[in-house]
């Protein structure tokens, strides 16, 4: 029963090992437990390092804040930031905790109600204990499953939780190659789907809300669900003409597949690293405006300076959260040019 | 990573955790510590490791096998070297005496 239930705290994909390790020094049930007990900690703490992307946690922790939990309009700004840090460190720990092979929109689905879970126990206990911490209840009406919606999508379109070390073989047969850009082309597919479907979801929603609005609606609120529905058209239009996968030739010998998926790395590389521009600005400058009209109480130099550091803000944690994947990719383009075939 | 040399074929969890504190007697190293620690070290592409296959004594589980890789042995030579300048830069201020028993720490004037 013990073992049982180390193994459930254990991240499975350290356990196998973990586990046989602590079989081995096994002594008697109580030093079992307490030799679980001091090697737990090291392990899920390894395990998060290996597996929370920093920029983009703290770009959901600003998210949940701001967007979520509507930081500004509560009485004091801890009442929104408990429950951000109890979100957060749930989807952390549904990081490191992650299955080797995750389906993907099952895993963002149960990370969406851990972290939804989380957040309403602890409103829970401040109902029963200190009713003052608890959020408004306009935010738990609209903003926490409004939220949730678009948790939804940014869980499942930056898959988090998945770590392979660098791989360092410097041969290969053809099918392994093959196995690995089939793997790739598959990512950035599926990556590309589900960012044009957010295009088509923001572009129908937002344009059905400028339609819907009385016309005694503030000008700056159009004007900012305007600009948001051109910039996701723009960003769908760069989507669907730069960013598709070129599919490399299956007739192609080693060579010429290497040298191929070589160039379909650095383009991807190239890709990302213009992030800010064909992304981050398009999108933001909507968000922006609508950031700026909800501050009403705050002067217009303040609010114009308010928007802007946020933008600022948000800019910069994306572009930090996207670094990982570039360095990744570079190592990969680099190995590649000293690999050879194995026959 | 001298664990890991020193373990040659048989570095795993246990063996690495044994000679690290064989190594840094007296003080204790935590096996969770060592983990983390080779965790790390192949994130950095010093180590690389792989699952061997099931053993009964283990529970019916893997071991977790370790080796250095090249980047791995050169960073362990440079650190070699470089203990081996501070012990000499220790030395000749305090002499042969640092090795044995008999050292004491200098009394401050």
């Amino acid at each position: 029963m013990i073992a049982r239930f180390v193994r459930l705290l254990v991240p499975p994909a350290e356990r196998e090992h973990v586990l046989g390790d602590l079989a081995e020094r096994y002594e008697s049930p109580a030093r079992y437990l307490a030799d679980a007990l001091k090697v737990l900690p090291f392990v899920v703490a390894s395990r998060m390092r290996r597996t929370v992307n920093p920029g983009l946690s703290a770009f959901l922790a600003f998210f949940l804040w701001f967007g979520v939990f509507w930081g500004p309009q509560q009485r004091h700004w801890l009442v929104a930031a408990i429950p951000t840090l109890v979100g957060v460190m749930t989807l952390a720990l549904r990081d490191a905790y992650r299955t080797l092979v995750p389906r993907w929109p099952h895993a963002a689905a149960g990370d969406v109600i851990a972290a939804a879970a989380a957040v309403l126990i602890l409103q829970g206990v401040c109902a029963l204990v200190a009713p003052g911490w608890m959020l408004t209840s306009e935010s738990l009406r609209v903003g926490f499953p409004l939220g949730l919606v678009i948790l939804f999508f940014v869980r499942w379109q930056s898959p988090s939780g998945i770590h392979q070390p660098l791989a360092f073989s410097r041969t290969m047969t053809m099918c392994e190659l093959r196995g690995e850009i089939n793997v790739f082309e598959g990512y950035v597919r599926r990556a590309i789907r589900i960012e044009l479907g957010a295009v088509i979801f923001v572009v129908g929603c937002f344009t059905a809300a400028l339609i819907a609005m009385p016309p005694s609606a503030p000008t700056l609120l159009k004007w900012a669900i305007a600009l948001s529905i051109c910039g996701a058209l723009f960003v769908g239009a760069f989507l669907f003409r730069h960013a598709r996968v070129r599919p490399i030739s299956r007739t192609a010998d080693f060579a010429a597949t290497i040298a191929l998926y070589r160039q379909e790395l650095e383009r991807r590389i190239r890709i990302s690293k213009a992030y800010f521009w064909w992304y981050i600005l398009p999108l933001s400058i909507g968000p922006m405006l609508l950031i700026g009209g909800r501050l009403e109480r705050v002067a217009p130099l303040a609010r114009i300076a308010l928007a802007v550091g946020a933008f600022a803000l948000i800019a910069s944690l994306l572009v930090f959260a996207m670094r990982p994947m570039i360095k990744k990719t570079q190592t990969r383009l680099e190995q590649l040019a000293s690999v050879s075939e194995r026959l | 990573m001298t664990a890991i040399l020193r373990c040659r074929d048989d570095a795993y969890g246990i063996t690495i955790h044994e000679t690290v504190e064989e190594l840094s007697s007296p003080k204790a190293v935590a096996l969770g510590a060592v983990y983390a620690t080779l965790d790390r070290l192949e994130d950095k592409g010093l180590v690389s490791s792989w699952l061997s296959d099931p053993t009964p004594e283990r529970g019916g589980r893997s071991k977790r096998h370790y080796r250095l890789e090249p980047d791995g042995q050169r960073a362990l030579r440079e650190s070699v070297i470089a203990a081996r300048r501070i012990c000499d830069a220790v030395e000749d201020v305090w002499g042969a005496a640092i090795w044995s028993g008999k050292w004491k720490p200098a009394r401050q004037k």
